[in-house]
């Protein structure tokens, strides 16, 4: 009677336990991290008389050091377009390294349809980022758009392709597109600059006219924007290139992402702003319209707002008639 | 440091001076005669004279025997009066109480009688003695009674039957009679002759006096509350025990839910489940728990507490909870001292006992079940070896519907769960010889945890901020936790007439290992979410989704109100996947010496002993954070799976099925090209929380134990040093808010603590005990409070810190306690306590300069001001067999606990006063119980105040959990003596977890579990 249910109470043990579920149903393939070679974007576009454009291919966040193993790309140009059928290629692929204070260039080799990914001596690896440079038609009347896909990646080192290898390429159409300048040739016209523009960059504010030349130049690249304001006194960086040394102006930038459609502007990005001395990172919001007449564009802002001051009477900035600036295509 | 030195170096003299003079004031200064084979204790006499001068009783005694009193007539005050109340049987007896008026002392050498005064400081250790050693039994079932009172009849001179029943009682040699009280049981007196240096045997079986109450009660559970109160009546210090048999009258299948029927404690819960204990309004890092005297490692990263839903209630023979620390415990604990006690064998004939249960989760609808089985025997000649094996396993699968708030933000979890206990322990014991005995004890307990929790996460752009969308949060995790504690210990116990020590090394080892921690998340960004907490028990949720296609999914067609229901309308976030192994080892080694002597003819003990207890704690993490950049977007009807509860929080809100992690696995494994390891998160997952600790404490105490006609005084002090040294790591973001570097911190801290410690128990009469205790204690700080992982983000200006610096929390502890036993086994009981705590730790943010970057927003563990504890605590509990007729089946079984606290701190740099964290105004327990014949039921009420669970940045982040009652039914029937079958319903109101922030309109948390049920047979063969 006692064995019997020492037998049995040892078998339902035995079966319960079995009960505590302590495995996944899947195990995840989680306990190495290989490389992975990424696409820095998936779409890019510019001017049609572009004659080349770079996209630029890196490594993925990692743990540890790069390969010391060279690694093959097969890549192909595919859905070519218009002005780029037959006539889009790479021109070249290159990498720059450090020496010292110095960046160099070089380039890596490529064929038909592959690129090498080569050991680079100083490295010791193979090199964590590069830009393959597509030679493109450079006409003003390009028009279409080709698609450029990394189809294979081999190597003996632990290194994946993203999934997302393929990048889409094609005219920028966009009406805003292209350099434009302005010139600011009052004081008020420079107040009235620094009374829109002034509300995210605080260095704008502090400058007076005559920190200034009057010239501001805009552009309008694929989604992203940039201001320039040109300062009497630029601030000057030496910079080494290929072992020479040449002074760089840095002048007042205001960098933003926009979209434009049918005559209504918004641009966005970021700002800081010192809050008691706390330097804080903001988003911003800026609500324009624009119109084109031939080789002006004029610009009119009604509103900027940030992540902190966006509701109403807070805003930035506001003018329900809005302040128009008038830009000439450089 | 040498504050506390300082502090606890006075309050030593201090309390031996109070020492000393209690001992002056209550003592009768008599030295023990020295005994021959004429011994004064085998003269029989009787005088007539019961009042008289100290001369006519000499007198008398001269007249009525051979012998004869000398004396000095300048030093012995013969004019003394003497009142003989009490009976002797003969002249020692009758010679002792003379003495014990006299202010004399009285010496044998052959028939001369010399008598001299007292001298209160002398102290004579009793060489012509012998011991009487045994084991105290329940004459009709075997059982082992301890806490008897073994005493040598018309003195107050005994022992306490142990835990495995036994006692040891020194005696004088000659005629010795022995008398052997136990609640509930009839009185044994029997006669002993011993000799000088001889041990002697001597079993003792008691018979129930309380037939009254077998006839209507079962006598397992009668057996257990005897246990329990006879123990705790003859304990030194004040504590509450709970016996085994105790243990299962109520439906608390782990050790934290047993204890939470205790006077004074309240549980935290898990699941449900009772996880942590809090004792007298402390939270779980003020209690100290210990497995047959040895502290248990906590297998949880960063604390000390233990999980005790870990522990398997039928593993134990009895839980001890001291509340009052004595110099003999360890000195780390502030709230009380938890003691689990294993089995042992007890006697020739094999027993087996066990249950087999099955039940039924309501929330859920599925089943659980558990199995236990105990084997005991003792083998031998003279049964010197015993062996005792016992198991137990549980199983259940649980679950919780939940709502949380923070802001405006809504959040429903929906967990799904399946744990198991296993419980292994056995005890071989070797008795060398009557008075010696070596033993190893070991004990393993895993308790697994597998989590299936799913998620919806509400989070409205409550501020209609354009650079903000509504989003939807759908997460799915799926984690598996074990937790497993062992100890193994080596020890023995020998016993001589003239000292006693016992000593023991023990191995305890707890691991919490987490061997995977998955979680994904989806999003879904409706054009329009609100969330409504004006009714604060059930906030109100609005989604719309305005986009055709996101109305549709396949054939299903969804309204805009409730296409959040819709899986196409969220997309892959993150995938989160780790693991985590916290580490916790303990080596110790103890010794205890205990010399027996008399003061002034009062029985009395000096202990001393040392231990040193070397630690080893580690944490490490392995922490993924995958996002998914392939080429297509993934969404959640692609993954959709697994369990979709139909009837969320009873049908108050509707929820869609969550990820199968399954499929998403698969997919990953699949894809992997597609996922992006966050690289910044993982360092600083892995770096800030993984961290190597040692702890090595060395302690040392003296105490002496004096029994004095009524009053016992116990005293003493003890000293711990304690070595902490770490490894850990900081990580560092730079001004940028870019990861910058990982630095390595090293370090240590050590402190000494000297804790006095003075506990007094008055004997009113057999059944009351007034007792008084003064203690001092201190709690460790928990790891990850002192541990320097930091986290620093110099851009954002925030960062937290540990607090290598971080001090002790030391405590003053003042009680009282009054109890009286009823003779039906039962009690009433009275105390109040008072604890002052000095450097009190919480949480604290301020503003610092690191890396010379200003007002960096840092939260850190600091040490507070001082805090103060009082409370009142009372219990009663009876079998009402004075009522009438069927009436006398009835039992009751009450206490409560009132507490109130003030706890200072600097917030935000302002200074507050505020009620400790863990502390509830109100606790207690109603209990009725019916007993008829066979069958007997109880239904059970736990209550729990509300209590401040978590300090915030300020009084409006505060976080309290809500008051709750829980009510449990347990019902029974004994078939026979060996088998009994048991129903138990557990919280049959469905109480919910409740917590709020700041007032209690503020509800942030309800958390619901149904009831559940366990249905069984019990069986002791």
């Amino acid at each position: 009677m006692k064995k019997s249910i020492i037998y049995l109470f040892l078998l339902g043990l035995a079966t319960l336990s079995a009960c505590d579920d302590s495995e996944p149903d899947v195990e995840p393939n989680d306990d190495n991290f290989p490389f992975r070679l990424v696409l820095d974007a998936e779409e890019g576009a510019a001017l049609p008389d572009e004659e080349d454009y770079g996209l630029e291919v890196k490594f993925a966040d990692y743990i540890g050091e790069l390969p010391h193993q060279q690694v093959n790309l097969t890549y192909a140009f595919t859905d070519t377009e218009g002005s780029f059928v037959d006539n889009v290629s790479i021109s070249k692929v290159t990498y720059k390294v450090e020496d010292g204070d110095c960046e160099y260039e070089r380039e890596l080799p490529f064929v038909e349809s592959t690129i090498i990914l080569i050991v680079d001596e100083d490295l010791g690896t193979v090199p964590e980022e590069f830009e393959i440079e597509f030679a493109l038609p450079g006409a003003d009347d390009t028009e279409g758009g080709f698609t450029f896909e990394i189809t294979e990646l081999t190597s003996q080192a632990d290194v994946l392709l993203n999934q997302a290898a393929t990048f889409e390429y094609e005219v920028l159409e966009n009406d805003v597109a292209g350099a434009w300048v302005l010139d600011l040739n009052s004081e008020d016209e420079f107040e009235a600059f620094k009374s829109v523009l002034g509300a995210i960059n605080e260095d704008l504010t502090n400058l007076s006219f005559a920190d200034i030349t009057g010239a501001v130049s805009l552009e309008f690249e694929f989604e992203e924007m940039k201001i320039e304001v040109e300062l009497q006194n630029p601030e000057i960086e030496e910079v080494c290139e290929e072992g020479e040394i040449e002074q760089e102006e840095t002048h007042l930038e205001i960098e933003g992402e926009y979209e434009a459609e049918e005559g209504e502007l918004e641009i966005g990005g970021d700002h800081i702003i010192t809050d008691d001395g706390v330097e804080e990172e903001l988003e911003y919001l800026i609500t324009a319209s624009y119109t084109i007449n031939g080789e002006e564009l004029e610009i009119t802002f009604y509103q900027i707002i940030d992540e902190d001051q966006y509701e109403e009477g807070d805003e930035l900035f506001t003018s329900e008639s809005g302040i128009t600036f008038t830009f000439i295509k450089d | 440091m040498k504050k506390i030195l300082l502090k606890s170096m006075k309050m030593l003299g201090k309390y031996l001076v109070y020492g000393l003079i209690i001992q002056a004031l209550v003592s009768n200064l008599l030295l023990a005669s020295t005994t021959s084979a004429q011994s004064v204790y085998k003269v029989k006499i009787s005088l007539k004279r019961k009042q008289g001068k100290l001369s006519q009783f000499f007198q008398e005694i001269e007249q009525q025997s051979e012998y004869r009193f000398t004396y000095s007539k300048d030093r012995i005050n013969l004019q003394k009066e003497v009142n003989i109340n009490k009976p002797y049987q003969n002249l020692g007896e009758l010679l002792s109480h003379i003495t014990n008026q006299g202010d004399i002392i009285i010496k044998q050498i052959n028939y001369n009688l010399i008598v001299s005064k007292a001298k209160p400081t002398l102290i004579n250790t009793r060489d012509e003695r012998g011991i009487i050693t045994g084991r105290v039994t329940d004459s009709e079932t075997g059982d082992i009674l301890p806490g008897a009172t073994v005493k040598v009849s018309g003195t107050n001179y005994g022992a306490a039957s142990n835990t495995e029943g036994e006692y040891s009682l020194r005696v004088n040699s000659g005629e010795v009679s022995i008398e052997v009280s136990y609640i509930g049981f009839q009185t044994v007196t029997e006669t002993i002759s011993i000799k000088e240096g001889e041990t002697i045997v001597k079993d003792f079986t008691l018979k129930s006096n309380t037939q009254e109450l077998d006839a209507v009660m079962v006598v397992g559970i009668l057996q257990g509350q005897a246990k329990a109160l006879n123990q705790q009546k003859t304990a030194d210090n004040i504590k509450n025990i709970v016996a085994a048999e105790q243990i299962g009258r109520f439906p608390d299948p782990n050790v934290a839910e047993a204890l939470q029927r205790v006077p004074a404690i309240s549980v935290e819960r898990d699941q449900g489940e009772g996880r942590y204990v809090l004792v007298r309004g402390l939270a779980p890092q003020f209690t100290n728990i210990n497995i047959n005297g040895a502290q248990i490692p906590s297998p949880e990263a960063g604390v000390r507490f233990i999980a005790l839903d870990a522990i398997p209630a039928d593993q134990l023979a009895s839980i001890e909870v001291s509340k009052a620390l004595t110099p003999d415990m360890d000195g780390d604990a502030i709230g009380g001292s938890v003691n689990l006690i294993t089995r042992t064998a007890k006697t020739r004939n094999a027993s087996f006992s066990g249950n087999l249960v099955g039940g039924y989760n309501n929330l859920m609808d599925k089943p659980n079940a558990q199995g236990s089985l105990q084997y005991g025997q003792r083998f031998g000649k003279s049964e010197q070896l015993g062996i005792l094996l016992n198991s137990s396993y549980y199983f259940t699968d649980r679950g919780s519907d939940n709502w949380e708030r923070d802001g405006s933000e809504l959040e429903f979890r929906d967990y799904e769960l399946t744990r198991t206990r296993l419980g292994l322990s056995g005890t071989i014991d070797y008795h060398l010889s009557e008075n010696s005995e070596i033993y190893v004890r070991g004990i393993y307990n895993r308790f697994t945890d597998r989590e299936w929790r799913r998620r919806y996460v509400f989070v409205p752009n409550a501020d209609n901020s354009p650079f903000e969308d509504n989003e939807i949060e759908r997460s799915m995790k799926d984690r598996f936790e074990s937790q497993t504690i062992s100890s193994v210990s080596l020890g023995g116990k020998h016993a001589f007439p003239k000292l006693a020590f016992d000593y023991e090394v023990s191995y305890s080892d707890a691991q919490q290992d987490t061997p995977f921690d998955n979680e994904v998340n989806f999003i879904g960004k409706p054009d329009q979410l609100s969330t409504d907490f004006s009714d604060s028990k059930w906030p109100v949720m609005t989604s719309v989704f305005e986009d055709e296609e996101a109305l549709v999914n396949g054939s299903t067609s969804y309204t805009p109100q409730n296409a959040y229901l819709n899986n196409n309308n969220y997309e892959f976030d993150e995938l989160e996947t780790g693991n985590t192994l916290a580490k916790d080892r303990n080596i110790s080694g103890k010794f205890n010496i205990n010399l027996p002597y008399t003061l002034a003819n009062n029985e009395a003990a000096l202990k001393f002993g040392g231990k040193v207890r070397l630690k080893d704690k580690s944490l490490s993490v392995t922490q993924n954070t995958f996002e998914w950049e392939g080429a297509d977007d993934l969404l959640l009807s692609q993954f959709e799976g697994g369990l979709v509860d139909q009837h969320f929080l009873d049908d108050h809100y509707q929820i869609a099925a969550h990820a199968d992690m399954g499929k998403v696995l698969r997919f990953f494994n699949a894809n992997r090209s597609g996922f992006a390891l966050d690289t910044e998160s993982k360092i600083e997952d892995e770096n800030s929380e993984s961290y190597e600790a040692e702890e090595d404490v060395y302690a040392a105490y003296i105490m002496s134990k004096i029994q004095f006609i009524k009053l016992m005084l116990l005293g003493g002090v003890r000293y711990e040093h304690t070595n902490v040294n770490y490894k850990s790591n900081s990580v560092i973001y730079d001004e940028d808010g870019d990861f910058d570097e990982v630095l390595a911190e090293e370090g240590g801290t050590s402190y000494d603590f000297i804790l006095p410690q003075v506990h007094l128990k008055y004997n009113l009469n057999n059944t009351t005990n007034l007792r008084a205790a003064a203690t001092f204690s201190y709690a460790r700080p928990n790891f990850e409070d002192i541990v320097p992982q930091n986290v620093i983000e110099l851009r954002e200006r925030e960062g937290t810190i540990g607090n290598p610096k971080l001090e002790p929390v030391s405590a003053f502890n003042l009680d009282l306690m009054g109890e009286k036993y009823f003779g039906t086994i039962g009690i009433i009981s009275g105390g109040l306590f008072y604890k002052r705590l000095d450097n009190f730790i919480y949480s604290r943010t301020n503003y610092q300069t690191i890396d010379d970057v200003t007002n960096m927003r840092i939260t850190q563990s600091v040490n507070g001001g001082g805090a103060d504890l009082v409370g009142i605590e009372v219990a009663y509990q009876q079998n009402m067999t004075f009522l009438p007729g069927k009436l006398k089946g009835l039992g009751l079984y009450l206490n409560y606990t009132y507490t109130a606290s003030n706890a200072e701190l600097i917030r935000e740099e302002n200074k507050e006063e505020i009620n400790l964290p863990g502390q509830s105004k109100h606790v207690g327990n109603i209990s009725i119980s019916y007993d008829l014949g066979k069958f007997n039921t109880r239904i059970s009420a736990n209550y729990r105040g509300s209590y401040l669970q978590e300090i915030g940045s300020e009084p409006d982040e505060d976080i309290y959990l809500s008051e709750r009652l829980q009510l449990d039914w347990t019902m029974g029937y004994a078939i026979n003596n060996k088998f009994r079958v048991f129903a138990e319903f557990l919280n049959l109101t469905n109480a919910p977890f409740e917590a709020y922030m700041g007032n209690e309109d503020m509800v942030i948390q309800r958390e619901f579990y149904s009831w559940w049920s366990r249905i069984g047979l019990k069986f002791d063969l």
